[in-house]
């Protein structure tokens, strides 16, 4: 792995900062992959921010079932016209159809986010309780700065 | 309400409610990549546009047409609710991985920021509104 990723997964203030790690420490192997985890569960994250446009769609379906539902049942009440009150209708049961698909995929994105966010911080905390004890801190000194 | 105060008050909704698909549309650009970017900032100027040209008193002509005082009124209040919820959830995703940490990029803090002020745009027509409507309802009374 290029050197210049392993800066970006160390929990280090000075990037310029060199530890000495015996290859055999247990420490090592399971911070590299507390490291490597808490990327992939910051990829996920930025996967689901970038979903933003859904948001826009509801609110559009919003506009469209509002508009079409109020007026195919004003339509339908008023006598306006039965084709109008039909074709609404149609429009109405359209969009709270999209509106109600689009809202459950954001809610699962949502769950999926909440996940995803707990697990990098576990994962995060992982990593620099590791790297810490890589440099030689105490058990009880490496949680303290796990947070 | 009297017609000349619902009329406001729907197109007050329309219009922001216009403004915010076309902000939400455009910001897309900045979590998009290649064509979808420029499709997205393309559709951000079209809707922003046709609302700064007037759709909005196309939008409460016809409502109004169609049904009415009633469902003009109704949708004055119930599309700003709608907007001010649905853009909140993503300020307060967006804070919340900033809350435990995440080191997020700056495109989705933005973006966040956009939502948050699309989300008070909307808050403020629903107040307004409802202000508007409850004050003219006791006027009569």
């Amino acid at each position: 792995m290029p050197g210049t990723r392993w800066r970006e997964l160390l929990c280090v203030d000075n990037p310029d900062e060199v530890i000495e790690v015996s290859r055999d420490d247990p420490y090592l192997q399971a911070f590299r992959l507390a490291a490597l985890n808490r990327q992939s569960r910051l990829s996920k994250i930025e996967d689901l921010a970038a979903q933003w446009p859904e948001l826009g769609l509801l609110f559009f379906e919003l506009y469209a079932a509002s508009g079409s539902c109020g007026g195919a049942a004003v339509a339908a009440m008023t006598g306006a016209g039965i084709p109008l009150a039909v074709a609404l209708l149609l429009g109405c049961g359209g969009s709270v159809a999209g509106f109600l698909y689009t809202g459950n995929e954001i809610a699962r994105d949502a769950g999926d986010l909440a996940n995803a966010m707990i697990a990098w911080w576990q994962h995060d905390s992982d990593a620099r309780y590791n790297f810490c004890r890589m440099e030689g801190g105490s058990d009880a000194d490496c949680r303290d700065r796990e947070g | 309400m009297q017609t000349a105060e619902t009329a406001k008050a729907s197109e007050r909704a329309w219009f922001v409610g216009l403004l915010s698909l076309g902000g939400a549309a455009a910001s897309s650009a900045l979590v998009s990549e290649g064509t979808s970017a420029v499709a997205y900032v393309l559709l951000g100027l079209l809707i922003v546009g046709a609302a700064l040209a007037g759709l909005h008193k196309r939008i409460h002509g016809f409502l109004h047409r169609l049904g009415g005082r009633w469902l003009a009124g109704f949708l004055a209040v119930f599309v700003p609710l709608g907007g001010t919820v649905v853009f909140a959830l993503y300020p307060v995703g967006i804070g919340f991985a900033l809350a435990v940490g995440v080191p997020l990029d700056t495109k989705f803090i933005v973006v966040a920021a956009v939502s948050a002020l699309l989300c008070l745009a909307n808050l403020a027509a629903l107040v307004v509104n409802t202000a508007a409507i409850l004050g003219n309802r006791q006027s009569r009374s």
